[in-house]
């Protein structure tokens, strides 16, 4: 290969996109060739270059939500209508019983659920509480970035202790909290901004919540009760103190739990 | 793609309704990027011809540049180690509005390239068509995007004439 036909394939070179064939002819080049080589190592620079300043725009919030909207609307329409319609083709009035005594069984169980054992929905709650504050339906009743602050401003009012989480060196800024209420019970509602996440961070002392199916991961010893809904993750975890946090992030679950293990001895 | 913020929400979200309900057409264990820029360009030729009334937006200033048809012209602008110091000084925004100015062909190929990280073979699969116009979509948008780079980082003073 000469040197006009090796700048000319210098770019699939470098992609790799070449045969192994071609590839080792230009190789072979590129060592004799002291020119060719320094326009291979500059067009390398350049590509990875080009490749550093490409930033992936994230999609903007409100388009977020409508996405996650739109799926819910989908989940239940696609699970339920389906089976339904196909049950009415057939014999209505048989289904029609079917689905009263099917309704009476699920609401008497709900009934149960609701009014006789008492649990605490934290994981919907605080899933509930992080959307919409993200869509604004709330504001913060103190906001600031020293951890120390808030926490002495939520100790005054709380009856169990608040320890503020910080995340050092993790680019990962607390905007500030509110007392929200929950069944009746006070949760020190915390919410924090990241480059590319946000987090919400619930603290409360109810241990007797309700599980969703939740998972248990755990990670570098540390236990955690993971639920995913809408597109964001909801992690939670107690400590043997009756005092428990639930974090919800759109983080990827993965990093998510790393950063939280790293904190972990700090929260409960 | 859609060169309007609001057209590029709509398709998003058609995309997303799409994939959820045809889901099973994914097949397990290939690659769910490229699987779902399928389904954005399917989406996007089908709505378009749909709207085929209206006139496609092109702006002829930015197809100039282009306009050899040569596709394996072999004047590069020559490259010096200088170009690329001063391209690292450059900021994203200005990669960004620079690869913007692309005819959206070669946006396409630019992003998906460059961003994404496709080989040639997929990004001919997401935009239907031969590898080979992948390749020379590519080498003549990369072509353009060195001159408009180094253009710009003179400009700046970044690099010396």
């Amino acid at each position: 290969m000469n040197c006009e036909e090796v700048r000319e394939y210098l770019l699939p070179f470098i992609d790799q996109e070449l045969n192994k064939k071609v590839s080792s002819e230009i190789e072979t080049h590129l060592h004799s060739c002291p020119l060719c080589n320094q326009e291979f190592k500059s067009e390398k620079r350049i590509e990875s270059a080009i490749k550093k300043k490409m930033v992936r725009d994230r999609a903007p919030l409100a388009l977020r939500q409508k996405l996650i909207r739109q799926i819910d609307q989908l989940e239940t329409r696609s699970s339920l209508w389906p089976v339904l319609s196909s049950l009415f083709q057939f014999r209505p009035k048989r289904v029609l019983a079917a689905v009263a005594v099917l309704s009476i069984i699920i609401g008497s169980f709900y009934i149960y659920r609701t009014v006789i054992t008492p649990y605490f929905p934290i994981f919907q709650e605080a899933l509930n509480n992080h959307t919409n504050f993200l869509a604004g339906g709330f504001s913060l009743e103190i906001t600031s970035s020293q951890a120390e602050e808030v926490s002495s401003w939520f100790q005054e009012k709380v009856d169990f202790p608040v320890s503020v989480p910080e995340f050092p060196g993790e680019e990962i800024e607390l905007l500030g909290g509110k007392l929200i209420r929950i069944k009746d019970q006070d949760v020190v509602y915390l919410f924090y901004h990241g480059q590319e996440y946000d987090f919400s961070f619930l603290i409360h002392d109810c241990t007797e919540v309700r599980l969703p199916p939740v998972r248990s991961v755990e990670v570098h010893g540390h236990k955690f009760d993971v639920f995913t809904s809408q597109g964001y993750n909801v992690i939670h975890l107690e400590d043997n103190h009756e005092r428990a946090c639930t974090i919800v992030s759109d983080m990827d679950l993965q990093l998510l739990l790393e950063l939280l293990s790293r904190v972990e001895p700090t929260l409960v | 793609m859609t060169r309007n913020r609001a057209d590029a929400e709509d398709l998003v979200q058609d995309v997303c309704t799409r994939a959820y309900r045809f889901f099973d057409s994914f097949k397990k264990g290939s690659n769910a990027k490229a699987w779902l820029l399928t389904i954005l360009r399917n989406t996007y030729i089908n709505d378009f011809r749909k709207k085929a009334k209206r006139p496609p937006v092109v702006s002829l200033s930015k197809l100039e540049p282009l306009e050899d048809t040569s596709t394996r012209d072999r004047d590069f602008t020559p490259l010096h180690f200088a170009n690329a110091k001063a391209l690292e000084q450059l900021s994203s925004d200005t990669v960004k509005a620079i690869i913007d100015e692309l005819p959206d062909e070669f946006k396409m190929v630019v992003i998906l390239f460059y961003l994404e990280e496709f080989s040639y073979q997929e990004i001919a699969n997401i935009v239907a068509c031969p590898k080979g116009t992948v390749m020379s979509r590519l080498h003549r948008a990369r072509k353009q995007l060195r001159k408009q780079l180094s253009a710009y980082a003179r400009e700046k003073g970044y690099l010396k004439d």
